[in-house]
C-alpha cells in the first residue's frame, strides 16, 4: 500500500515542477519598415518652416533620417540630430541618456503631423508643444513611440568636408549637419586647458578655432560634457563636428573627442 | 550594573539546584462543549515533559508524577488534532480539575491550516523596510486566547504590527533563537510550508514570563519538531486559492514511536502560482522537513532535523496614487512588463537557507531539565532587480515620465500623456524589448579592460542588466537551556547560546540581457568626478574589469558577526501569587571584511574593518495576582538596551568600512499591566502597554533627488526616541453549544517623542564628516500599519462535524511612514507657517478606514462511514474561506512618503507618498485526507 502512496506522492509533486518559466530568450531585435513612402525630404521640411517662429505640421507627413549626433557625451542635452542627405534637423526628446535608444548611425522614422518646428536663436529644431518662454518643448517620453520608429543601426554616415572660411558665412543649408573642417587648430592655447571649464563658471565654454590663414570659427562645448575636463590637442588636423548656428554666429559642436584628429604641427 | 550582580546570581543558581523530587497526581474529565457528553480516547499532551495519555471511556483521566510546574495541556483527537488546550498550575501532591469541556469541532486544525503565513525576506523599497506579508503572531496558533486569536488569524491581514514592534518578538526553533545576528530579524521564509512538521508552538504574548526563554517586547514563540509525539499518520493535502499561491500539495508522514524507543517525521509541501493575486507577481516554493528522535535510557532524547524551504517569488510593488489612478488598477505592479508573450518580472527574491540542526534533552532528575542544540545554516537571499548605467531609467513609473511632471508647464501635454497610457496601458510596464534593444545596439570598447594594459575588449556593453543583491551566509550556534526547580515555590529557567554569522555580500550580473559584457565602474562616480578613470572604479584591484553573467560587481565584502547571551529567570508561585524576575545578558560584535578596493575610498574599503562591540543586558520582573481560580491581574515591566544592528554601525557598508563617530545603545523601557478572565464560557483578556524606545539609530538608504546628491544616501538619524502607549482587549463568549461570539480591539499610539539630529552621508561623498542637523519630528506617528484595529465574530460548530466562521474587521487611524527630511528648515524655508503650503508640507497623511469581512468554514468526513474497508482514522477535510467579502473592496494598508525631497523648490508633490492597496476578494478551498 505504501508503494501507491509513494507513487501517487511522487507524481503529485513533479507534476507541477515547471509551471514557473523564469527564463527567458533573447528577443531578435525589429527594425521598423523604411520603406514606407516619404513625403517630404528634410530639406523640404525646412523649406516648410519658413525662417521664423513656431509651426504645427498637420499633415501626415514623415520624414527619415540617420542619426548623426546623440547625447552620449552629454555635450547634445535632450536632443538628437538627424540627417537624410538633403539637409539635418535636432529632434528634442524628454529624457536623458537618448543614445540607447537613438546611437549614433540608427536610422529613424518620424511621423510629424502633431509635431512643431521652430528656430533656436535662428537654429531650426523638431519638437513638441511651444513653452512659456518661446522654446520648443521637447517630445514627452511616452508619446515617442507615436511618433517616431527606430530603423537599422550602424548606418554610414559621412561628413561634409568644409572650410573654415565657408564654414564662417553661416550657410543655412549647412545647419545641423555634420561638417568636417580640415587644418583647424586651436588659437588660444595659452587659455584653453580643456574643452570647458566647470559648470559653476559657465554652462558652456568657447574655443576658437583657426586655420592656417586665420580664418576662425567658435568651438562650443558644455559644461556638462562627460570630456569637458580633457585637455584638447594643440596641434593641427582635422575636427569633424556639428554645425549650428547662434543668431548669426556660426558654432561648432563636437559630438566626442575622437572627432578631433590633430596630429599635424600648428601653423602657429 | 544591579540587573548585571542579579543576572549572575540567576545563572550561577542554575547550575546549584538542591531540591526535593515533588510530584502531582492530576485528574479530571473531558466533556464535549456541546453535548457535555464525555469524550473517550482524547489524547492530553504536555509538550514540555513529553507525556502523553489517553483519557477512559467515561472521559476521565489520571496523569500520575508530574513534577510541578505550571503546563499548557493540550487536547487532541484520535487524529492528534489539537482540540484545544488548557493552562494547569501544580504546587500540590493532588489537583482535580472540574469539568473540562471542549470542543470537538474540527475548527481549530483547520484553521491552521487555513492561516499558514506566506513570508518572505524583509525588502527595502525606496528607503523604507516593508514588513513581510504576515505578521510574526501569525504563527501562533492552538490557543483559545480571543486576543491572540485574533492578532493571528484576523489583524496580520491588515497589517497590523503588535504593539508597533516589527522585531519585538523572540523566534525559536528547535531550542536555537532564530533571529539574524546582523539585523535582529527573523527570516520565516527558511521553514515556511512545514507546519504539518512544526506543531504546538510554545507562545508567550507581552513582557510574561516565557517559558523556555527570555523573550522579546512582544513574547516568544518556540517551535518544536517533536517525531516522538506525533501518532502514526500519513496526510495528503490540496488547496488552491488565488492569494500568493493558486495550488499547494502537501505530503507529511509521521511514524510514531518506533521500536528501539524512536521515531521519524517527513514534511514536504509544494505551494506555486503563475501568476498571483497581483498582476505580474508569481509565487515557487518547495518546502521539506525531515526530523528523527531516539530516546536513550529514558534520561536522554537525541534528534536530528533537516529543513529545506526554496523559494522564489515575483515582487510586487508601492506606487503613487497618480499611477494608480492612470492605470485604473489597485494592484498596478510596475515590476513586470511583456518578453515573449509572457510577463516577465523584474523583481524577484530568491531564498534558499537549509539548516541542520541536532538537539539532546536531559532530564537530569525530576526537577531539572536541560535542552542543547546545535544549529547550521548555509544558503542565500538573493533580490533581483533591474540595474542600468549611463541609461534612461526603465522603471515604467519614473516621475519625469507621467503626466504629473508636465501639468505645471505643459497641461495639454499631461492630458495628452493621459489619454496615450490609456490607449496604450503597456506604458506603465517594463518595456523588455527596448532594454536589450539598447543592450544590443550598444557596441563599445574598454581600453586596459580587465586592469591590463593594452587590452581592448570589445563588444555590446550593457546599459541594463538584471542583477541581484545577494546575501550569502553561514551560520553556526550552540544554545543550552534549562528548566530548574528549587522547591515548592520556586522555578529557575536559564539559557545561554552562542551564533556565529559569516555574510557575503555582492552584487552579482544575473542577465545581460543581450549585450556581451557590463563594466565594474561606478556610474555616480563617474558623473561626479568627470574623466577620473580612478575614482568611478568599483575596484581598484582589477578595474574596468568587463563583467559576463553570473560575475560580481559594484560592491563585494564579508561580514562576520559573534552573538553570546544569556539569560535567567526566576519564578516564584504561591498560592494567590506568581513573581519573576529575569534577566539576559548580551554581547556582539561585528567586522566588516572589504573584498573591493573602491576607488572613492581606496584606503577605507579593503580589507578588515575595526571590529565594533557591543554588550548590553535587559531585566524585567512581573507579578500576578490569582483573584481566583478564574481572574487574574497582572504586571510587568522591562528595562534594558539593545545594540544598533550592523547596517546602523557602518555607514555605507556596501562601499567602506567606516562606522558611525558615536556608536548608541538603545534604552527599552516597557510596562504593562492588566486582568484576564478564564470562566467556562467567557473568555477575557485587557490589557495595557506603554514602551519607551530611547537614543536608537535609524538608517535609510534610499536614491536622493536633490541636486546635491543625485546619488544613493544614507539618512542616518541618531538619539531617536519612540514611544507605543495601548489598550488590549479580546472577549469570547460562548452563547449555546452551538454559537460563540468573540470580539477583539487594539487601540494604541505610537509616535515620535523627540527632535532627532540626521547626517546624510552620500555613498560617493568623500567627505566622511558631514553636518548634522535637526528634524523636527517630535509627536509625529510612527509608519506601522493601523494603529487601531478591532474585531467581532461569530462561531457555528455544527453537531455534524462542520463549522462556519464569520468575521467584522476595522482597521484605523493607519498613517504613513514620514519622511523627516521633510520636517526641518530647509524644507519649507520662507514659507509661511499658516499657509496651505507648509501644511501640505508638514500635515502627516492618515490612510482610510479599512472594513473588511472574512468568512471560513469546514467540515471533517469519516471515510469510514461511507467506505467500510477503510481504516476507521480515515478522514477526509474540506476547508473554505473568503476574505475581504465586500465587493469591489480593496484599500490602502500601507504608504510612506518618498525620502526623496524637492528642496529645490519646497514642492512636496514632486515626490508623492507611495501606498500598497490590500487585495480585494480573496478565496481559498483545501482538501485533506488523513491516513
Amino acid at each position: 500500500m505504501y508503494k501507491v502512496y509513494t507513487v501517487l506522492a511522487t507524481i503529485l509533486f513533479y507534476l507541477p515542477i515547471g509551471c514557473v518559466k523564469q527564463k527567458f530568450d533573447t528577443p531578435l531585435l525589429k527594425y521598423a519598415d523604411t520603406s514606407l513612402p516619404l513625403y517630404w525630404s528634410i530639406a523640404t521640411l525646412r523649406m516648410q518652416m519658413g525662417n521664423a517662429g513656431f509651426k504645427v505640421i498637420q499633415q501626415n507627413v514623415i520624414i527619415t533620417g540617420i542619426v548623426i549626433a546623440d547625447d552620449m557625451t552629454s555635450n547634445l542635452y535632450k536632443q538628437i540630430i538627424i540627417d537624410d542627405g538633403t539637409a539635418a534637423i535636432p529632434i528634442l526628446l524628454d529624457a536623458y541618456n537618448l543614445y540607447t535608444d537613438f546611437p549614433i548611425g540608427r536610422k529613424i522614422i518620424v511621423n510629424c503631423k502633431g509635431l512643431y518646428t521652430n528656430f533656436y536663436y535662428k537654429l531650426p529644431q523638431l519638437g513638441y508643444l511651444p513653452d512659456n518662454h518661446g522654446n520648443l518643448s521637447p517630445i514627452p517620453f511616452m508619446l515617442w513611440d507615436k511618433f517616431i520608429q527606430k530603423g537599422a543601426l550602424r548606418q554610414p554616415i559621412k561628413p561634409i568636408p568644409v572650410s573654415i572660411a565657408e564654414a564662417m558665412k553661416a550657410k543655412s543649408e549647412l545647419f545641423n549637419r555634420l561638417v568636417q573642417l580640415q587644418n583647424a587648430q586651436i588659437m588660444d592655447t595659452l587659455n584653453t586647458p580643456c574643452y570647458a571649464f566647470d559648470p559653476l563658471l559657465s554652462a558652456a565654454t568657447t574655443i576658437k578655432l583657426m586655420d592656417c590663414d586665420s580664418n576662425s570659427i567658435s568651438l562650443r562645448t558644455s559644461a556638462f560634457a562627460s570630456f569637458r575636463s580633457m585637455k584638447p590637442s594643440y596641434k593641427r588636423g582635422a575636427l569633424t563636428a556639428i554645425y549650428t548656428v547662434f543668431n548669426n554666429t556660426p558654432q561648432l559642436i563636437l559630438r566626442d573627442t575622437a572627432d578631433v584628429q590633430f596630429n599635424l604641427e600648428p601653423c602657429f | 550594573m544591579n540587573k548585571y550582580i542579579l543576572f549572575i546570581i540567576l545563572s550561577f543558581a542554575s547550575y546549584c539546584v538542591q531540591g526535593q523530587d515533588e510530584r502531582a497526581q492530576l485528574r479530571g474529565v473531558l466533556v464535549d462543549k456541546m453535548s457535555r457528553q464525555p469524550i473517550p480516547n482524547a489524547q492530553l499532551l504536555i509538550p514540555q515533559l513529553k507525556i502523553l495519555f489517553t483519557s477512559a471511556a467515561d472521559g476521565q483521566f489520571v496523569i500520575q508524577a508530574i513534577p510541578y510546574g505550571t503546563y499548557n495541556i493540550y487536547v487532541r483527537n484520535e487524529l492528534a488534532e489539537v482540540l484545544d488546550s488548557f493552562n494547569v498550575v501544580l504546587r500540590q501532591a493532588y489537583v482535580a480539575l472540574d469539568t473540562i469541556a471542549i470542543s470537538q469541532s474540527i475548527k481549530d486544525s483547520l484553521v491552521l491550516t487555513v492561516y499558514e503565513p506566506e513570508q518572505e525576506p524583509a525588502v527595502e523599497e525606496d528607503g523604507i523596510l516593508l514588513s513581510s506579508s504576515t505578521s510574526a503572531l501569525l504563527q501562533a496558533s492552538g490557543t483559545n486566547e480571543p486576543f491572540l486569536n485574533a492578532l493571528s488569524f484576523v489583524f496580520s491581514g491588515v497589517q497590523f504590527q503588535p504593539r508597533a514592534n516589527r522585531k519585538g518578538q523572540q523566534v525559536w526553533l528547535n531550542g536555537i533563537m532564530m533571529k539574524d545576528v546582523l539585523n535582529d530579524q527573523t527570516n520565516w521564509s527558511t521553514w515556511s510550508g512545514l507546519n504539518d512538521l512544526l506543531k504546538n508552538p510554545s507562545i508567550s504574548y507581552g513582557l510574561i514570563a516565557a517559558q523556555n526563554a527570555y523573550g522579546g517586547l512582544n513574547g516568544n514563540l518556540a517551535f518544536e519538531c517533536a517525531p516522538l509525539e506525533q501518532s502514526k499518520q500519513m496526510k495528503f493535502a490540496y488547496g488552491i486559492a488565488n492569494k500568493s499561491y493558486q495550488h499547494k500539495i502537501v505530503f507529511s508522514y509521521h511514524s510514531g514511536l518506533r521500536a528501539h524507543q524512536s521515531a521519524w517525521s517527513i514534511s514536504v509541501s509544494r505551494r506555486w502560482a503563475d501568476e498571483s493575486y497581483v498582476p505580474g507577481t508569481f509565487f515557487n516554493a518547495f518546502s521539506v522537513g525531515a526530523s528523527w528522535a531516539k530516546i536513550i535510557r529514558q534520561r536522554h532524547q537525541i534528534s536530528l532535523h533537516l529543513i529545506a524551504a526554496p523559494s522564489q517569488r515575483g515582487r510586487s510593488g508601492t506606487a503613487t496614487d497618480e499611477v494608480y489612478r492612470l492605470a485604473k488598477n489597485k494592484f498596478y505592479n510596475a515590476n513586470w512588463g511583456w518578453q515573449a508573450n509572457q510577463k516577465r518580472n523584474a523583481r524577484v527574491i530568491s531564498t534558499q537557507m537549509p539548516m541542520l540542526q541536532a538537539q539532546h534533552f536531559w532530564t537530569i532528575n525530576q526537577k531539572a531539565q536541560i535542552k542543547s542544540s546545535f544549529l547550521c545554516q548555509i544558503g542565500c537571499i538573493a533580490r533581483q532587480g533591474l540595474d542600468w548605467y549611463q541609461a534612461q531609467d526603465p522603471r515604467p513609473d519614473y516621475y519625469r515620465n507621467l503626466p504629473s511632471y508636465y501639468v505645471a508647464s505643459f497641461p495639454n501635454i499631461a492630458s495628452e500623456l493621459q489619454d496615450e497610457i490609456a490607449r496604450n496601458p503597456n506604458l506603465l510596464q517594463i518595456d523588455w524589448d527596448r532594454l536589450y534593444a539598447a543592450n544590443l545596439s550598444h557596441s563599445d570598447s574598454i581600453i586596459d579592460g580587465n586592469g591590463i594594459i593594452g587590452n581592448t575588449i570589445r563588444g555590446n556593453r550593457a546599459l541594463y542588466v538584471l542583477a541581484s543583491d545577494v546575501e550569502r551566509s553561514r551560520k553556526i550556534a550552540v544554545a543550552s537551556n534549562g528548566q530548574f526547580k528549587l522547591n515548592e515555590h520556586l522555578f529557575l529557567s536559564s539559557g545561554i547560546q552562542y551564533s556565529l554569522q559569516h555574510v557575503e555580500y555582492f552584487k552579482r550580473v544575473d542577465d545581460l540581457l543581450g549585450a556581451d559584457f557590463f563594466v565594474n565602474t561606478n556610474q555616480f562616480a563617474a558623473q561626479q568626478f568627470v574623466a577620473n578613470n580612478t575614482m568611478k572604479q568599483y575596484d581598484l584591484l582589477q578595474p574596468n574589469r568587463a563583467v559576463k553573467e553570473g560575475a560580481l560587481y559594484a560592491y563585494h565584502y564579508q561580514v562576520n558577526a559573534h552573538q553570546a547571551f544569556a539569560w535567567s529567570q526566576l519564578e516564584v508561585d504561591t498560592r494567590k501569587l506568581h513573581l519573576f524576575v529575569a534577566a539576559e545578558m548580551n554581547g556582539i560584535s561585528y567586522q566588516r571584511i572589504g573584498l573591493y578596493q573602491n576607488g572613492l575610498f581606496p584606503n577605507a574599503s579593503l580589507g578588515k574593518s575595526a571590529v565594533v562591540s557591543f554588550m548590553q543586558g535587559s531585566t524585567k520582573i512581573g507579578i500576578q495576582y490569582k483573584i481566583n481560580g478564574r481572574n487574574y491581574l497582572y504586571a510587568h515591566c522591562l528595562y534594558g538596551s539593545q545594540e544598533p544592528g550592523f547596517n546602523q554601525v557602518f555607514i555605507s557598508a556596501r562601499i567602506r568600512n567606516q562606522t558611525l563617530d558615536t556608536l548608541q545603545q538603545a534604552h527599552i523601557a516597557s510596562f504593562e499591566w492588566g486582568y484576564f478572565l478564564k470562566a467556562p464560557k467567557l473568555t477575557i483578556r485587557l490589557s495595557c502597554y506603554a514602551t519607551d524606545i530611547t537614543k536608537n539609530t535609524v538608517t535609510q538608504r534610499f536614491y536622493n533627488d536633490d541636486p546635491a546628491f543625485q546619488t544613493y544616501v544614507n539618512f542616518v538619524q541618531q538619539h531617536l526616541n519612540t514611544r507605543s502607549i495601548g489598550l488590549e482587549w479580546g472577549v469570547s463568549y460562548a452563547i449555546s453549544s452551538l454559537w460563540s461570539v468573540q470580539a477583539a480591539a487594539a487601540i494604541g499610539q505610537s509616535f515620535y517623542t523627540n527632535n532627532p539630529k540626521v547626517v546624510v552621508f552620500s555613498d560617493n561623498d568623500t567627505n566622511v564628516h558631514p553636518i548634522a542637523q535637526s528634524v523636527f519630528i517630535q509627536n509625529y506617528y510612527q509608519g506601522v500599519g493601523p494603529q487601531s484595529v478591532y474585531t467581532l465574530g461569530a462561531t457555528y460548530n455544527s453537531k455534524r462535524f462542520w463549522f462556519i466562521k464569520a468575521n467584522a474587521n476595522c482597521a484605523d487611524r493607519n498613517y504613513v511612514a514620514i519622511n523627516p527630511g521633510r520636517r526641518s528648515i530647509a524644507a519649507a524655508e520662507l514659507i509661511d507657517r499658516a499657509s496651505p503650503e507648509f501644511a501640505a508640507i508638514f500635515n502627516q497623511e492618515k490612510l482610510p478606514t479599512v472594513i473588511n469581512i472574512q468568512l471560513v468554514g469546514g467540515k471533517s468526513i469519516r471515510l469510514h462511514k461511507i467506505f467500510p474497508q477503510m481504516k476507521y482514522t480515515t478522514t477526509m477535510y474540506v476547508s473554505a474561506g473568503i476574505n475581504n467579502l465586500l465587493p469591489q473592496r480593496a484599500d490602502k494598508l500601507m504608504g510612506y512618503e518618498q525620502l526623496r525631497y524637492d528642496f529645490v523648490n519646497n514642492n512636496p508633490n514632486k515626490f508623492p507618498n507611495k501606498y500598497v492597496y490590500g487585495t480585494g476578494t480573496t478565496f481559498f478551498i483545501q482538501a485533506s485526507l488523513k491516513l
